[in-house]
């Protein structure tokens, strides 16, 4: 009963060229805001185009439902509001990336910098979100995070979806470089979620793919790479296109002929900070 | 190499229709359609890949590859015996269909 009389909310992100929307209990919604970038967040505004997908978040007795409409089965029960909203984050990524057409997309963060988009490529841990933390506290506006889509005409697309952050790299960065260009929030003890202040809202032309590796004990270094010995790992960080693969190839190997390609080892955040402050000067103010 | 009652005849390896290359940097990769994979080629790989542009022997990919190449032809026999069945196996070269 006491559902019934809660206050509901519909939310609309505008990821790529997309509209997403959630509606719900509006004390519900509120961990939206640790997942996206305020700048992609509508409440209660009006709905500018027919959403990509339309999810719905209710109470089930204690627990939490999330269901995408139109869909017969829901996308799962969870214990909390929040865990419900990071699979719907998931289920938009898997969306949009089915979505890409002639685009492809990169497992990576992107900043902009003064040549233009930075892009930092890799897997899970190895420091592709710190490594783009560290340009944005370098005073590089963000641009992406998880996805970075670029089109046909070699732009990155912003997507601006908040940082995942090991707290040990904001604890090994506190004594000497503070956050202060976002804000940190914390998910649990294991995961933050970084939220930039300084954004890029419009696409950026593609300068530079960073190949980070975060490893303890692993000596700080920058190598310039080749198209042909970056391309391997490259095409392992690239999202399966959901078009022709072969189109897809080829764009990859211009976009790697096009930009500088650098791999940058570090076995701290201190140490990646210094060495990302060698390589991008970024703004003093 | 080919084995079999065909042994007497010389047989012919080519480039496999879905075998594709690719500029990439200052060398080339292979792509392979039919199994959505792309392999950066060292510099005898990349000789050797285009020798088969044509259906070609081993003996006359030898001659080839020795004009091509600085290793000398007993040692392009021994790599290519080695090497062809790979590319095979790869889905990159086939024995060419009897003439």
């Amino acid at each position: 009963m006491s559902a019934q009389l809660q206050r509901s909310e519909a939310i609309q992100l505008r990821l790529h060229d997309d509209r997403f929307v959630l509606s719900g209990p509006a004390d519900a919604l509120v961990g939206v805001r640790t997942l996206y970038h305020p700048a992609v967040i509508d409440v209660g505004g009006a709905f500018d185009q027919a959403p990509a997908a339309a999810f719905l978040l209710d109470r089930l007795d204690v627990r939490w439902r999330l269901c995408v409409a139109g869909a017969a089965e829901p996308l799962g029960v969870f214990d909390d509001p929040f865990h419900a909203l990071l699979r719907m984050e998931h289920e938009i990524e898997i969306l949009l990336l089915a979505r890409l057409e002639d685009r492809v997309a990169f497992h990576a963060g992107a900043v902009v910098t003064p040549d233009g988009a930075c892009l930092l490529a890799g897997s899970a841990d190895t420091g592709k979100s710190s490594s783009t933390l560290h340009l944005v506290e370098l005073g590089h506006a963000f641009l992406a995070e998880e996805i970075a889509a670029i089109d046909s005409a070699g732009r990155v697309l912003p997507h601006l979806q908040s940082l995942s952050i090991d707290p040990r790299v904001t604890a090994e960065l506190a004594a000497e470089h503070p956050i202060c260009r976002g804000r940190i929030e914390d998910v649990d003890e294991l995961l933050h979620r970084y939220l930039p202040t300084r954004i890029a809202q419009a696409p950026a032309r593609l300068a530079t793919i960073v190949l980070p590796i975060y490893r303890p004990g692993l000596s700080a270094r920058v190598d310039q790479l080749s198209a042909e010995s970056a391309l391997t790992d490259l095409l392992g960080f690239c999202f399966e296109p959901p078009g022709d693969p072969e189109a897809s190839i080829d764009r990859i190997i211009e976009l790697a002929g096009g930009a500088r390609l650098l791999r940058v080892s570090y076995p701290d955040a201190v140490t990646a900070r210094a060495l990302f402050a060698d390589l991008f000067p970024g703004d003093p103010e | 190499m080919t084995g079999g009652d065909e042994a007497q005849l010389p047989r012919r390896w080519e480039r496999s229709p879905e075998a594709r290359l690719k500029a990439v940097g200052e060398t080339e990769a292979l792509y392979l359609g039919d199994r959505r994979a792309l392999h950066v080629l060292n510099p005898t790989a990349r000789v050797l890949l285009h020798c088969l542009d044509r259906p070609s022997t081993v003996a006359e990919l030898v001659e080839l590859m020795a004009h091509l190449t600085d290793g000398t032809r007993e040692r392009l026999q021994v790599d290519l015996d080695e090497v062809l069945p790979e590319l095979e196996r790869m889905g990159a070269v086939r024995l060419a269909p009897a003439e």
